[in-house]
């Protein structure tokens, strides 16, 4: 009798099982112009392509566990990134690097009860990119109230090195090197809570630095779904990130504010087919002591995107356009097909 | 101004967490209803890289966070 409970056990707990999953991500961005308010030339247009291989485990320990892991392969256009050396000559970074960089990730997602935690690491593997780069985040969320109310934190740290290059400081006009290697790290701790059957609010605290060339920065973020019918669903994400006033500049940039509004809809066409639209809009606000200039960036983006989600399988295209008042302009496609083992 | 959005958030969660017994979820559990992922956009900051620092897990190269 208890062989045959744990065999009926073993068997539920298999189908019930998380299955493993594997996933194919191709994308390509074409970019045109420069973000800068006083910039005068014309920058040509570069396109980058990456695509991306993953896997995740079926769920280990009774699915308390899953592991994942990603290569990425870009091939990026650096022909508009220019380097300047001690005399101000600038050359493009293309002219010493135009090959393809693969990076790695793996991460681990524990989940015991009514917690969760996520563990992940990557790197760059292509010794000779001009940008390799160790990241590492760390996350945690538990749910109370049957998942109803989430709280969570998310940590994450970077280390990037970048191609010596050298900057005019407009404060003394002395040239200055910019550092060889840039740390960064961003702290999250947000709160999610169902407030009805059809709506559901997360209020998200953020604040993060890039140590070697910019000051700390504070900020939030407030995202709303809603769920107008059974089939069509909104979502607004509003924020706000503030660089420190009261900390030294670093690089040749003035202390920038941005801010974000984007507004989503999604409508189930048929069953499981889903189309979303989305127009959103990022304002930067730069503020410039040595000179007294306050510089704003205004950059619109437009999306879609479909999925269709099978017995055992998802595939999804999407697409999204953006626009700035300077002659910066980006158009990027993304299509993908994810695999349940 | 701060202390009035605090009472409206308090509100908020005070008034989701009261009905819980009698809400029905299956809206708000929808794949479309995921506020834990960024949106589709996911909209550049290309002025002051603010919005794109880097996160591991997010499966682009990291040349992004350095401009």
């Amino acid at each position: 009798m208890r062989q045959i409970a744990l065999a009926s056990l073993l068997l539920s707990s298999s189908a019930w099982a998380l299955p493993a999953q594997v996933e194919s991500q191709i994308s390509a961005t074409s970019t045109s112009g420069a973000a800068a308010v006083d910039f005068r030339g014309t920058s040509p247009q570069v396109s980058n392509y990456s695509s991306t291989i993953s896997g995740r485990s079926p769920g280990l320990w009774n699915d308390s566990l899953i592991a994942s892991v990603s290569l990425t392969t870009a091939k990026n256009d650096y022909s508009t990134t220019s380097l300047t050396n001690e005399e101000g000559q600038s050359t493009p970074l293309s002219d010493r690097f135009h090959g393809a960089e693969t990076s790695a990730e793996f991460g681990l997602e524990w989940k015991g009860g009514a917690h969760t935690a996520s563990l992940s690491y990557g790197q760059m593997l292509t010794q000779a990119s001009p940008y390799p780069y160790r990241a590492v985040s760390a996350g945690y969320n538990v749910g109370f109230f049957s998942n109803a109310t989430v709280l969570g934190t998310n940590l994450s740290w970077a280390r990037q090195e970048q191609p010596l290059s050298f900057h005019t400081d407009a404060r003394d006009l002395r040239i200055r090197a910019k550092p060889l290697a840039l740390r960064s790290e961003r702290a999250e701790l947000w709160l999610e809570q169902v407030l009805t059957e059809r709506w559901k609010m997360q209020v998200k605290g953020i604040a993060g630095q890039r140590i070697e060339d910019r000051p700390l920065h504070l900020g939030g973020e407030l995202r709303n779904a809603y769920a107008l019918t059974d089939r069509l669903s909104a979502r607004l994400d509003t924020g706000l990130l503030r660089e420190r006033r009261g900390e030294a500049l670093k690089d040749e940039k003035g202390y920038f504010t941005t801010y974000w509004g984007e507004l989503q809809a999604t409508y189930e066409v048929i069953y499981d087919l889903l189309l979303t639209a989305s127009a959103g809009t990022t304002v930067e606000r730069e503020e410039v002591p040595w000179s007294g200039a306050q510089n704003q960036v205004g950059t619109d983006t437009y999306g879609l995107k479909a999925s269709y989600r099978g017995r055992s399988w998802t595939v999804n295209l999407s697409g999204k356009i953006s626009r700035s008042n300077t002659s910066y302009r980006s158009r990027g496609i993304q299509g993908g097909f994810v695999w349940e083992i | 101004m701060a202390k009035h959005v605090l009472w409206i958030g308090l509100g908020l969660l005070l008034a989701g967490c009261a009905s819980l017994e009698s809400v029905d979820r299956s809206y708000v559990n929808q794949p479309a209803m995921e506020l834990r992922d960024g949106n589709i956009l996911g909209a550049p900051s290309p002025a002051s890289g603010l919005r794109n620092m880097k996160k591991a897990g997010g499966g682009e190269s990291c040349s992004v966070c350095a401009k």
